[in-house]
């Protein structure tokens, strides 16, 4: 199977490799047989190759169906998984939006899971400084946030 | 730059995030202290099931009692003679549209609501407290 990155690299990957990919999957289904490359407008070159790298090393993995998120623990991830998330922020982000975007369901429980526990324990203000966010609250108005809140705190 | 998904253009993205945190109360606290933003996202995911891993607080009913959207007077007598007078403003956020479970066994813990008859200072000599079930009714989602 042919794909092209955003800007025009082409892929060539294993029909089992992009089946993982429930878009890719569909794509393939409908189309048959062909040797037209797939456009893949909204992924780059570096994260398609990231997420190729992904899908060959889960190439044999059971499919997971879209309802199954009784593996919601976010600490068992697995060495390989958790290497392969050791990546920038931004190709974190990317990658989310890219395993979203082909449908790739255990890639994208296994990136939000990740940033999940990039959030884990942290006070708000290490949250902030962590993924660049200004904090749009008035003081009156985070104080109220607080207040009906504050028993998430208790013991 | 922070990424888009947290800066509110991928809603199920960043709620499938917050989700991964759901046993996890107190970073949830955290993140709904972060920005408007992450305020709304988190704040329905803490009270989708309060009850989950803590015993309940005081502070907790009377947070979650002020959220009703139609309290009725009767109700409110009736919490009122159990020394239960909780300040009626409206809070922040409809909180009880969001909740999934309701324990009644936690609210009837008598330690809790005697607590929060202290939190309350008015505290009212009464035998053993049972929760009424018409105050704990079930929230109207709409």
């Amino acid at each position: 199977v042919k794909l092209t990155s955003s800007e025009g690299t082409e892929f060539i990957i294993d029909r089992k490799v992009a089946e993982k990919s429930v878009l890719l999957k569909n794509m393939l289904e409908d189309v048959g047989e062909s040797d037209m490359a797939i456009p893949l407008p909204n992924v780059t070159g570096p994260i398609l190759n990231k997420v190729i790298d992904y899908c060959t090393h889960h190439r044999d993995d059971p499919f997971v169906s879209q309802e199954d998120d009784s593996k919601k623990v976010s600490d068992d991830i697995d060495d390989w998984d958790a290497e392969f998330c050791k990546v920038d922020q931004g190709t974190l982000f990317e990658l989310i939006l890219s395993a979203n975007y082909l449908d790739i369901k255990p890639l994208l429980d296994l990136t939000c899971k990740t940033v999940a526990n990039m959030i884990k324990g942290k006070t708000p203000d290490e949250i902030r400084k962590t993924f660049n966010i200004t904090n749009d609250f008035t003081p009156e108005e985070e104080e109220h946030v607080r207040k009906e809140n504050e028993w998430c705190e208790e013991r | 730059m922070a990424s888009k998904i947290f800066m509110g253009n991928m809603l199920e993205l960043m709620e499938k995030i917050l989700n991964n945190l759901d046993k996890e109360i107190r970073s949830l606290y955290s993140c709904a202290l972060v920005s408007r933003h992450w305020c709304e996202m988190s704040i329905p995911i803490i009270w989708r099931n309060p009850f989950s891993l803590y015993i309940v607080k005081p502070t907790f009913i009377s947070i979650y009692i002020s959220s009703f959207e139609d309290l009725e007077d009767d109700v409110k007598s009736i919490l009122k003679e159990y020394g239960i007078n909780i300040n009626f403003q409206n809070p922040l956020f409809p909180y009880v549209r969001f909740l999934e479970i309701l324990s009644l066994d936690s609210l009837n813990s008598s330690e809790t609501l005697s607590e929060t008859r202290n939190l309350n200072r008015n505290p009212k000599p009464r035998p053993k407290p049972e929760t009424s079930t018409e105050t704990l009714k079930l929230p109207k989602h709409q």
